[in-house]
């Protein structure tokens, strides 16, 4: 497989006690873009991304990322990575900073700016106040904050929008297009609101029924569907698009 | 494995751990007298004499260490790898096998440490009073402080593999209640064979050669699970 891609997988497989519920999914994520995976509910979004983090082995099929394989090499993976799959846990009675500071000392990157990264999800005035007492939305920021924290090559993140207000979620969008563009990172983003895809991705990736049926560059899209991304998932979950 | 460990210390209250053995040194210590009075009173032969009552509260602490170790067990093992916080615990770059033994060693070092010493005091002091103004009606040798002093040790090793057998039974029903619930019943079956293997030296080996072996068991083969243990 080719290490132009941040993400690479080939015919992926993932089985639960013999049901597979990822069929075969091949996707490709370039260097230094925004990658929206856009998929309804139980479409298989989180178990790839579980797969791509290595907290589930594939069945079968191969997924690489930052060109190395999810299997033989996954501490070295995790170490350049970012990630938030499903909820954000922390450590409950800890404050932000320490949950900060303890997830830097198991990354191996003791000395990283906490306050810097609190500041840029807006999270600079918790304090010591205990992370059980954050709101839904300060939950998600931290978890952004905890994902890029490190300085990662790439971030997986898994809905980071939950439960964020309409000013939070433009200040987020503006980070990761900061992120993309001025620090070479790329990023993998799963949602299920189709608008919030449209207005950060550079590729998208569509998935349903546990393969990505789909995958396009956002300008090459819009050329085709000038009522934009709605459109143009409705019209690949009814069929009217075939497998890429 | 050191920082390792030092992370399991800044991330749990260990605090709540020391204070609670505190409590129990001090409850041991009012416990021996009890028992010394309550003998007297009631008549009670069996309590008359210093070995019974050391090997007892032995007993009792061991009980008490038990529980201790397994509630530790409970928030340093069983809540950290069958929640949602292991899907936490698995996102770092770390060897997971390192990381299960950083947590059972701090618990292991913690409870053996903490059961060795929390049985000093009440040994020191009721000594030193029926030394001054006796409550019991017999004779303290050296022979005696000695041969409890073995059923110490061999106890604070017995409370670990107690602990860690409990918690291994917890962690296949991924409960905190079995695992506090086994570490109790355990403690009934070994402190029976504690109390009649008392003085017989070659019995108190065998016991802990048994529960050491059951206890280095259960630590390679969840080291081994932890290791391939997926997220679903």
């Amino acid at each position: 497989m080719s290490n132009s891609f941040a993400v690479r997988t080939e015919r992926l497989v993932k089985t639960f006690e013999g049901v597979e519920i990822i069929k075969g999914c091949t996707m490709s994520i370039p260097h230094g873009t925004i990658y929206g995976f856009l998929g309804p509910n139980g479409a298989g979004k989180t178990t790839v991304m579980k797969m791509l983090t290595g907290l589930l082995r594939p069945t079968a099929g191969r997924a690489e990322v930052l060109g190395m394989d999810v299997v033989t090499h996954r501490d070295q993976i995790l170490r350049n990575i970012g990630a938030i799959i499903e909820v954000p846990i922390f450590y409950e009675h800890l404050s932000a900073s320490e949950n900060l500071s303890m997830h830097l000392a198991y990354m191996g990157a003791e000395g990283i700016d906490i306050t810097k990264a609190l500041s840029s999800v807006g999270l600079e005035h918790t304090g010591e106040l205990p992370v059980s007492k954050f709101s839904m939305g300060m939950r998600q920021r931290l978890g952004i904050a905890r994902a890029l924290i490190h300085r990662p090559k790439l971030l997986i993140l898994d809905e980071p929008i939950n439960g964020l207000d309409l000013m939070a979620i433009r200040d987020i969008r503006t980070l990761f297009t900061d992120l993309v563009q001025n620090h070479g990172m790329t990023i993998l983003l799963s949602s299920h609101i189709v608008s919030e895809i449209e207005l950060i991705a550079d590729i998208v990736g569509i998935i349903a029924d546990g393969t990505v049926k789909l995958e396009v560059r956002l300008s090459e899209m819009k050329t085709q569907y000038p009522g934009g991304l709605e459109d143009y998932f409705i019209d690949v979950m009814s069929g009217g698009h075939e497998i890429a | 494995m050191l920082r390792l460990m030092k992370l399991e210390i800044k991330k749990n209250k260990m605090n709540n751990y020391t204070v609670a053995s505190l409590v129990a040194t001090l409850g041991l210590v009012a416990f021996i007298y009890f028992i010394a009075y309550v003998a007297q009173v009631e008549n009670e032969p069996d309590f008359q004499n210093y070995a019974n009552i050391f090997l007892f509260v032995g007993i009792v602490s061991m009980i008490v260490f038990s529980i201790l170790s397994a509630v530790m067990y409970s928030r340093f093992v069983i809540e950290e790898y069958t929640g949602k916080r292991m899907l936490l615990l698995f996102s770092y770059p770390v060897n997971r096998q390192k990381v299960l033994l950083a947590k059972m060693a701090l618990v292991i070092g913690f409870t053996t440490f903490a059961m060795a010493l929390s049985n000093i005091p009440p040994l020191v002091i009721f000594s030193i009073t029926e030394s001054i103004s006796p409550i019991v009606n017999d004779t303290l040798s050296s022979e005696l402080l000695l041969s409890i002093v073995k059923t110490i040790f061999v106890l604070s090793i017995t409370v670990n593999g107690i602990s860690l057998i409990a918690m291994r039974i917890g962690f296949m029903k991924r409960s905190v209640p079995a695992t506090i619930v086994t570490a109790f019943l355990l403690c009934a079956v070994v402190g029976n064979i504690v109390i009649s293997s008392f003085g017989n030296d070659v019995l108190l080996l065998i016991l802990l050669g048994v529960v050491a072996l059951a206890g280095a068991i259960v630590i390679i083969e969840l080291m081994k699970k932890v290791n391939s243990m997926e997220i679903d």
